[in-house]
């Protein structure tokens, strides 16, 4: 087989700081790559220098040589790269310049100069391939998370490219989406293509991995092959696990102390509603895993119970009116850089009147220290990256004394070892206040959650995850 | 200037440009007097924005090209006569910064901004000054007699008028660069060392 | 579908060129041919667009047209009076625009390129309008953002109910802008080649029909002035 990349790099810097170091691999066409590693371990680095944003849009300092197609990739005319390499990016909505399918699917072709019958040819193949051809038309924004990422895969087929890149492309997707994007992975390994994927979530690649290359701290601490992957070498570099069907809930039940009573809540908002009401009790001790389809109304129903949108019908205990439901609920967005506002993230957590309160400070540095944001204090909140801003706003919502604590999506995105510190953390909490939790993170949930609130269009039910593991599981798969 | 400074000062531009239509719907509250204010609260708003810009985009180029983009977004608007307001708005802003490495002296972003925001207020006067009595009687003589028309077109241009609203759009464009400066120092720069709270 | 384009952006640009030179000077007739033409246009392109348009454009004109208009020269009423005239006169450029708003982000910026506008001025219009959707959206987030964070805003705290709107938008921007920037590169964009377009934008007989038709709305009007 022939090498169709090949990597080494003595080193990398960004001006002082040295991200990668001693960094030597080659890939085989039609390999399967996944890159992983802990947050700041250098690997979306890695990936710059293989798509050539380092140095066309980052600069940094490299010792070493990157070739690909057997051609040193500085030898590349400005942007001529991207007829070989696809690129598909983390951030679904930003990544787009066009407003409608075709023509951000065909921008690279005209970037290109590639003859008009050509690629209207292409674009439709394209499409095809992916099995969006029905989504041609319509307008980007109003596409859900995983068909943008199929878009955005679609556009690397245009040029035919060789080699696909991916940064994190199932950060921002659920769980179904997640899944589906691995089965267009497998098609296009199937046909061929070398695949390079940096990625924290692994179970939904574990069947394609062909090798995996794990960096820590700007090194390689080994490159794995797939028999390799076993679950003591998951442990040994907190990594997210390679396969979901086997995880177990580690949660007791919660107590009998009944804490909040939620009753005949309809979900609606702007023309959608769910049939179904929605009815459920928290005791204390209690973190209960809201999940269900994507669109079925889980995060229109967390801005419902926390005041953000009006309740039309129902009751909750906990408040009458939403002034008291703004005041009494914390919660936590899933697009978590709209709720910071502050100077520094500290300022973001220590309100002036609780400037002087000895008590508020202290548990405000303890959680900041937890979550491994100690020095990041003086940061503003949006200058942090995805991970950080995320365990930011869960830290705000911890913080807020409420009755209830709302997280939508928490750790979409976080890595192993940051996961387990949110999880900590809301263990913690639920001591003395319920948490309704958000997410398609099952790691997550048989970490913290003691009950799950399955939504589904045939009808809502609570149940005990000990014990139901499968069950949950299968609700993941099938939505019902 | 790399593609990404284009981008990033385009985006900037879209953040002027709904700031500016915000302010413009808040002019409706002040009636008649809405004509003083027109473009000035915008003026007032919008200096946080040419602040960061400046600051963080330190580029020869860089405020021609954020008024050249409104030029042109006003132009496929419909309002082609802004195109050359704007370019003249964005060459002086350019000039009063003067040297290259002047982009991050505060000093210089101020007069910038205070001499092509004045330029940038003059458009209104264009605009009616296009419009003319005779323009409004045409378009809908079952609406306007002569003198009414000149009753509208007299509050909009009248001497004293004019200088009243030039006056006020130069105070509100300073009061804007005292704003910008604080907020980009508050949020923006980093080369402040800010006291913390937590040891 | 259809997804050809039936008029292109460029002989919609000229019709605005010779729209705006006429608008304030023409006489009603010259107005309403305008006006009927540009809504012919807006429903060629895009039927439920130009509904709407019209829609619009009708209320409006009721409304200046039934209330005396004495009632309003004055007060903020006349502001508005005024202001409601000012759009029914540029009403037929508004829907010219209506129609360019639509083309899509690459349409755009090989018909801008086509009349020689330098590749980085292209990119930024392109972004604009690609973008203003964009940030309405993002206004509606940051108010969710300050209720999930039980933040109020009130007229006694100017500054910062202004930082709290502000900031986030700026940053937002610098965000957007990176993300974009990689796309874009990773995309080619900065290749140098002649590039192409999807669409074909070569002109056909409507094109040279639109162009002739302004015109002639030209010609009338000159005629009229001299």
């Amino acid at each position: 087989m022939s090498k169709i990349i090949n990597v080494d790099i003595k080193k990398f810097s960004y001006s002082k700081e040295t991200i990668l170091k001693d960094i030597t691999f080659s890939v085989n066409k039609g390999e399967f790559i996944v890159i992983t590693g802990l947050s700041g371990c250098g690997k979306t680095s890695l990936l710059r220098l293989l798509n050539g944003l380092i140095p066309a849009l980052y600069d940094g300092n490299i010792i070493g040589q990157i070739s690909i197609l057997d051609k040193s990739i500085s030898d590349y005319k400005a942007g001529e790269i991207a007829k070989y390499v696809g690129n598909v990016f983390q951030n679904p909505n930003d990544q787009f310049f066009s407003k409608d399918v075709e023509n951000e699917v065909a921008l690279i072709g005209e970037n290109m100069g590639m003859e008009r019958n050509l690629l209207r040819r292409q674009v439709q193949n394209s499409l095809q391939e992916i099995g969006i051809s029905d989504l041609k038309t319509r307008k980007v924004r109003e596409l859900s998370g995983g068909q943008k990422q199929k878009v955005a895969i679609a556009s690397t087929l245009v040029f035919d490219s060789e080699i696909i890149l991916l940064d994190e492309p199932s950060a921002n997707l659920d769980y179904t989406s997640t899944n589906e994007l691995g089965r267009i992975l497998k098609h296009l390994k199937d046909c061929g293509k070398t695949i390079i994927i940096v990625e924290h979530r692994l179970s939904y690649l574990f069947q394609l991995i062909d090798r995996m290359i794990v960096l820590k701290e700007g090194k390689i601490e080994g490159i794995f092959s797939s028999k390799d992957l076993t679950s003591d070498l998951e442990q040994k570099n907190e990594l997210r696990s390679f396969n979901n069907n086997n995880l177990k809930s580690v949660m007791e039940y919660p107590d009998d102390n009944q804490m909040i009573r939620i009753e005949d809540v309809y979900i609606s908002n702007k023309g959608y509603s769910l049939k179904e009401p929605v009815n459920f009790t928290l005791n204390s001790g209690e973190c209960m895993a809201l999940i269900g389809d994507n669109g079925i109304g889980k995060t229109t129903l967390a801005k419902q119970l926390s005041g953000i949108i009006p309740l039309k019908k129902g009751n909750t205990s906990y408040s009458r009116s939403i002034k008291e439901r703004l005041s009494d609920v914390a919660i936590s967005l899933q697009n978590c850089s709209n709720m910071f506002f502050g100077e520094t993230v500290e300022k973001e957590l220590i309100p002036k009147d609780k400037i002087k309160d000895r008590k508020y400070l202290e548990e405000v540095k303890r959680y900041l220290v937890e979550m491994d944001l100690w020095n990041k204090r003086m940061l503003n909140p949006h200058d942090l990256s995805g991970g950080e801003k995320q365990r930011l706003a869960v830290i705000i919502a911890l913080l807020k004394n409420s009755k209830l604590v709302i997280l939508d999506e928490p750790t979409a995105g976080l890595d192993y070892r940051r996961m387990k510190l949110v999880a900590d953390a809301i263990r913690e909490k639920i001591k003395n206040t319920p948490v309704i939790l958000i997410t398609h993170d099952i790691e997550l949930i048989f970490k913290v959650c003691n009950t799950a609130y399955l939504l589904s269009k045939n009808g809502n039910k609570k149940m005990i995850i000990r014990g139901n593991e499968d069950k949950i599981l299968d609700f993941f798969k099938k939505g019902k | 200037m790399k593609l990404k400074d284009i981008v990033v000062v385009s985006l900037l531009g879209v953040v002027g440009f709904v700031v500016s239509l915000l302010s413009g719907m808040i002019t409706q509250v002040f009636g008649t007097y809405g004509i003083f204010v027109h473009v000035s609260i915008g003026s007032l708003l919008c200096a946080p924005v040419y602040f960061v810009m400046c600051h963080k985009i330190a580029k020869r180029g860089t405020i021609f090209i954020y008024y050249l983009l409104s030029g042109i977004i006003y132009a496929v608007m419909g309002f082609i006569p802004m195109l050359p307001i704007m370019l003249v708005a964005g060459i002086l802003g350019e000039a009063c910064i003067g040297g290259k490495d002047n982009y991050i002296n505060n000093g210089r972003i101020a007069i910038s901004y205070v001499v092509s925001q004045v330029i940038y207020a003059l458009h209104g006067f264009f605009f009616i000054l296009f419009l003319g009595v005779e323009g409004l009687v045409k378009t809908f003589p079952n609406l306007f007699t002569v003198e009414k028309a000149q009753m509208v077109k007299g509050i909009f241009f009248n001497p004293k008028n004019m200088v009243i609203i030039l006056l006020i759009e130069l105070i509100a464009s300073i009061l804007g660069t005292l704003l910008g400066k604080y907020i980009y120092n508050k949020f923006f720069n980093k080369s402040i060392t800010r006291a913390g709270i937590l040891s | 579908m259809k997804t050809e384009i039936q008029i292109k952006p460029i002989s919609v640009g000229i019709l605005m060129i010779i729209y705006t030179s006429i608008v304030f000077f023409c006489t009603m007739p010259v107005y309403w041919l305008m006006l009927i033409f540009s809504f012919f246009l807006a429903a060629v392109v895009k039927r439920r667009k130009s509904i709407q348009l019209f829609a619009f454009y009708i209320i409006l004109f009721g409304l200046i047209n039934i209330v005396p208009s004495k009632y309003f020269l004055y007060g903020w009423l006349g502001a508005i009076y005024t202001m409601v005239l000012i759009v029914l006169k540029l009403f037929p450029l508004w829907t010219l625009s209506g129609i360019m708003s639509d083309f899509s982000t690459s349409t755009m910026i090989y018909s801008l390129r086509n009349i020689h506008l330098p590749n980085s001025l292209c990119i930024g219009v392109a972004i604009f309008f690609r973008f203003i959707p964009e940030y309405r959206e993002y206004l509606s987030e940051i108010r969710e953002g300050l209720k999930a964070r039980n933040i109020e805003i009130t007229v006694f705290r100017p500054i910062h109910s202004l930082e709290v709107y502000l900031v986030p938008m700026i940053y937002k921007a610098f965000e957007t802008g990176e993300t974009l920037s990689c796309a874009l590169i990773t995309k080619g964009i900065e290749y140098d080649c002649k590039k192409t377009s999807y669409q074909d934008l070569s002109f056909t007989w409507r094109d040279y029909a639109v162009i002739l038709v302004g015109l002639i709305l030209l010609g009338i009007t000159i005629c009229q002035k001299l």
